[in-house]
């Protein structure tokens, strides 16, 4: 089934709005665009009610009877609401037929109240060259051509597309909606139900066949009558444990999820001891900065200090000290040479010191001035001794810098180590007071409690399918022992042929089933690997990738795995674009193999979607099918932000497009005014690089759209 | 059917194992089949077993008819 178009009237806002959805398989795509608050959802919404009714609105809104009309309908006054949608269905033979299906309801808003409402008035026609044809009853037809059940897989929205595989909640609820999608979409229910019916059937043929064999033959049936219901039994109780076990795994699951994150935070007993450590790290650290200190303490106390900090001065003064001495200043030896001279009388030059003599009294005035300065001298050469003992003290300041730095080194360190040591110990300590000890206790015994449950179902499961084996065996060995009975009392012929037949047309039900829940059902999975990867831009081979691939497993469930081969949890391990890319990639992937034609509308898919992702998604959804698969047809309702980075790809893959713009965004958003008094949404054919007077945004210009002019529309 | 129609593409390979008790037999166990499946809407378990029943005695009765024929 491919919608070709929609007719709404009075639904909410859209007054009276068309619009045309491509049905070429060359170009499958549909673009509507829409800003926020321009009806898209409301189109959406339409056209789950003109299909379905209010059991089409029943998942989304939250009362039994919503509103269908726009809340700025007078109440009281009954509103004629219609939906009218045109579609095309091609049938088993390949033969190709348009049908018109029209729901209309008379819907009365009332003040504080729910809406009064009438019956839906529901129609169908096939439209043929010799006139519309009704087709009834309408409502089985459209169930059967596009089933309610499955709606979620034909309309949705963005945030619905990431809920669908991943979102909160249990894990195997979620894998609930996709293994009804797969069992839905492959007929296999469909099967697994007419398996049952002619299972019945041919048991009760066979009945009436051993009951024309005689006593023998009927007894015979009576007990494989009895060891099949005991089969059906055991089968049963298995459906029930595995149930309940998969329940108990999705609870395993989601606490062991808990207690990792928990214990992501660090384990409660190694972060108790590791506090313990850094404590006792803390208080040597204290010790070795209290022992750097005293060891300042000493250096600061003694003469090395001294001597190191006069080091300049006394190299200084011992340096002018041996200028003197070395000019023979110091020490004084002339006041013994003068004092031996003025004894003698005799002048070393030879003259006459003699008492009275001129040159004895300048001799003794030298003398006088010599005792004078010799005081000085003799202490500047005593000062210049001292010195040299200084000279040799000095060197042991050199010491005391080497001591001094590796104290102050020590010092540091020890510091440095007491910071950091503080530091872990206060992160810790902070980890610590996280952990809610109590949790971690109730979920590891939790953990224990139904490890050990599915330890014992495990066990039961066992135990089941020996009874269902050994009673299959017996089974089998009165079937043969009931044939050969038959066959010796020569039942009705032809109830015989009627048994047969039964037994091969539940044969091949069978044959068929276990094909599809196996080789087609891997079908299916290998095609979601193959999408998936190529719009998340991963390749299974490389050694930086995060997936390595995506399997569907026997029992239905979707399975990430990482490069590393662990499975990821889809709610922790995705991030948004490839939960939608999930999804998305199961819905097409499903709906190729299974083969089915039908409108995959998603109302803004690219949220949180950019870059490279978000063009190999528009790509891998929307481009024409190629080779055995079947055509589809994909509506994406897009803002224009969504738009960005991906228009060209639109305009190649589209084959219709629409805006729908609404009249309430005048003036703060849209740049011309409608007429009309009530807000209204309206639709224009302006493809995602136009605009024209109804749609045209005051941000339009930012995008250089071609202006269309569109005068008369309004 | 419309909205499974890979129960028929396998049903018309599967149906190959099964002997051609007349002609024409296959493909009517095939449209049986299908026959079947689409009874599976109806939600009723005793109405539906009916019917499938009345598909089943339709193949038979062609079957019978077939073989009565051959000889």
């Amino acid at each position: 089934m491919l919608i070709k178009s929609v007719h709404i009237a009075r639904f909410k806002l859209m007054r009276d709005v068309t619009i045309h959805f491509s049905v070429d398989p060359a170009k499958p795509l549909t673009v509507i665009r829409g800003e926020n608050g321009s009806g898209k959802t409301t189109l959406l919404y339409a056209m789950l009610w003109g299909l379905y009714g209010m059991h089409g609105l029943a998942k989304i809104a939250n009362v039994d009877t919503p509103r269908l009309t726009s809340t700025f309908r007078p109440p009281g006054v009954p509103v004629s609401v219609e939906v009218e949608i045109v579609f095309e269905h091609t049938d088993d033979l390949g033969t190709s037929s348009e049908y018109r299906l029209r729901r209309m309801v008379l819907d009365t808003p009332m003040v504080d109240a729910l809406p009064r409402r009438g019956q839906d008035q529901v129609t169908l026609f096939r439209l043929t060259p010799e006139g519309d044809k009704p087709v009834h009853p309408a409502e089985a037809w459209i169930e059967r051509l596009i089933p309610q059940r499955l709606s979620d897989l034909f309309f949705t929205n963005g945030d619905d597309i990431q809920k669908f595989i991943s979102g909160r909640v249990h894990s195997h609820e979620r894998q609930s909606k996709v293994h009804q999608a797969i069992r839905e979409l492959l007929g296999i229910d469909q099967l697994t139900s007419s398996v049952a019916d002619l299972k019945y059937v041919h048991g009760n043929i066979k009945r009436r066949v051993s009951a024309e064999s005689g006593k023998d033959a009927e007894e015979l049936e009576n007990i494989c009558d009895t060891l099949r219901r005991q089969i059906t039994e055991q089968e049963e109780k298995r459906a029930l444990i595995e149930a309940r076990q998969k329940s108990m795994e999705a609870q395993q699951h989601e606490w062991n999820r808990e207690l990792n994150q928990l214990r992501g935070i660090g384990d409660l007993d190694e972060l108790n001891m590791q506090i313990d450590a850094l404590k006792k790290r803390i208080e040597g650290c204290r010790n070795r900065v209290q022992a750097a200190l005293a060891d300042m303490r000493t250096a600061f106390k003694s003469q090395a200090l001294s001597l190191a900090l006069a080091a300049m001065s006394i190299d200084q003064g011992r340096s002018k000290l041996e200028e003197l001495a070395d000019r023979r200043v110091i020490p004084n030896t002339s006041l013994k040479v003068l004092e031996d001279r003025l004894e003698d009388g005799e002048c070393i030059c030879g003259g006459d010191l003699r008492p009275g003599s001129v040159l004895r009294d300048h001799v003794q005035h030298l003398l006088d001035e010599q005792r004078e300065n010799s005081e000085m001298a003799h202490r500047l050469t005593e000062l210049r001794y001292d010195a040299r003992g200084l000279a040799v003290a000095t060197t042991d300041s050199e010491d005391f810098a080497t001591k001094r730095e590796a104290t102050l080194m020590a010092y540091t360190a020890a510091r440095d180590d007491l910071a950091r040591a503080d530091v872990e110990l206060k992160q810790a300590e902070t980890r610590r007071s996280r952990i809610d000890d109590t949790r971690v206790r109730t979920l590891t015994d939790e953990l224990a409690a139904v490890g050990k449950k599915i330890g014992d179902g495990v066990l039961e499961l066992g135990r089941i399918e020996e009874r269902i084996s050994s009673y299959e065996t017996q089974l089998g060995e009165r079937d043969q022992e009931l044939a050969s009975v038959t066959k010796r009392n020569r039942a009705n012929r032809d109830l015989i042929i009627k048994r047969d037949v039964a037994e091969e047309l539940r044969a091949l039900a069978e044959r068929v089933q276990s094909r599809l829940e196996g080789e087609y059902v891997q079908k299916v999975s290998a095609r979601l690997q193959e999408i998936f990867l190529s719009i998340v831009g991963a390749e299974p081979d490389a050694q930086l990738g995060v997936f390595r691939g995506v399997s569907i497993t026997e029992k239905f469930d979707i399975v990430v795995e990482s490069q590393h081969g662990t499975n990821l949890d889809t709610d922790y391990e995705l991030n948004g674009a490839s939960q939608r890319a999930l999804t998305l990639a199961f819905i097409w992937s499903l709906m190729e193999v299974a083969g089915i034609t039908a409108p995959r509308l998603i109302d803004t898919p690219l949220g949180m979607v950019s870059g490279g992702v978000k063009q190999r998604m528009v790509n891998t959804i929307t481009r024409p099918p190629t080779g055995d698969q079947p055509p589809y047809q994909v509506i994406l309702l897009l803002t224009r932000s969504e738009i960005m980075e991906v228009g060209e790809l639109l305009s190649q893959h589209a084959g219709a497009f629409a805006t729908i713009s609404c009249s309430k965004d005048y003036p703060t958003d849209l740049v011309y005014e409608w007429p009309g008094e009530e807000p209204e949404v309206r639709a224009c054919s302006c493809t995602h690089e136009q605009a024209c007077r109804i749609c045209a945004r005051n941000i339009d210009n930012a995008h250089g759209l071609a202006f269309r002019d569109m005068e008369a529309a309004i | 059917m419309a909205v499974t129609p890979r129960i028929n593409d396998v049903a018309k390979q599967e149906v190959c194992a099964v002997e051609e008790r007349y002609p024409g037999y296959r493909t009517a166990l095939v449209k049986a089949l299908d026959d079947v499946v689409g009874l599976q809407s109806k939600a009723h378990a005793t109405q539906r077993r009916e019917e499938v029943t009345k598909v089943v005695e339709v193949l038979g009765r062609s079957a019978v008819i077939a073989k009565g024929g051959e000889a």
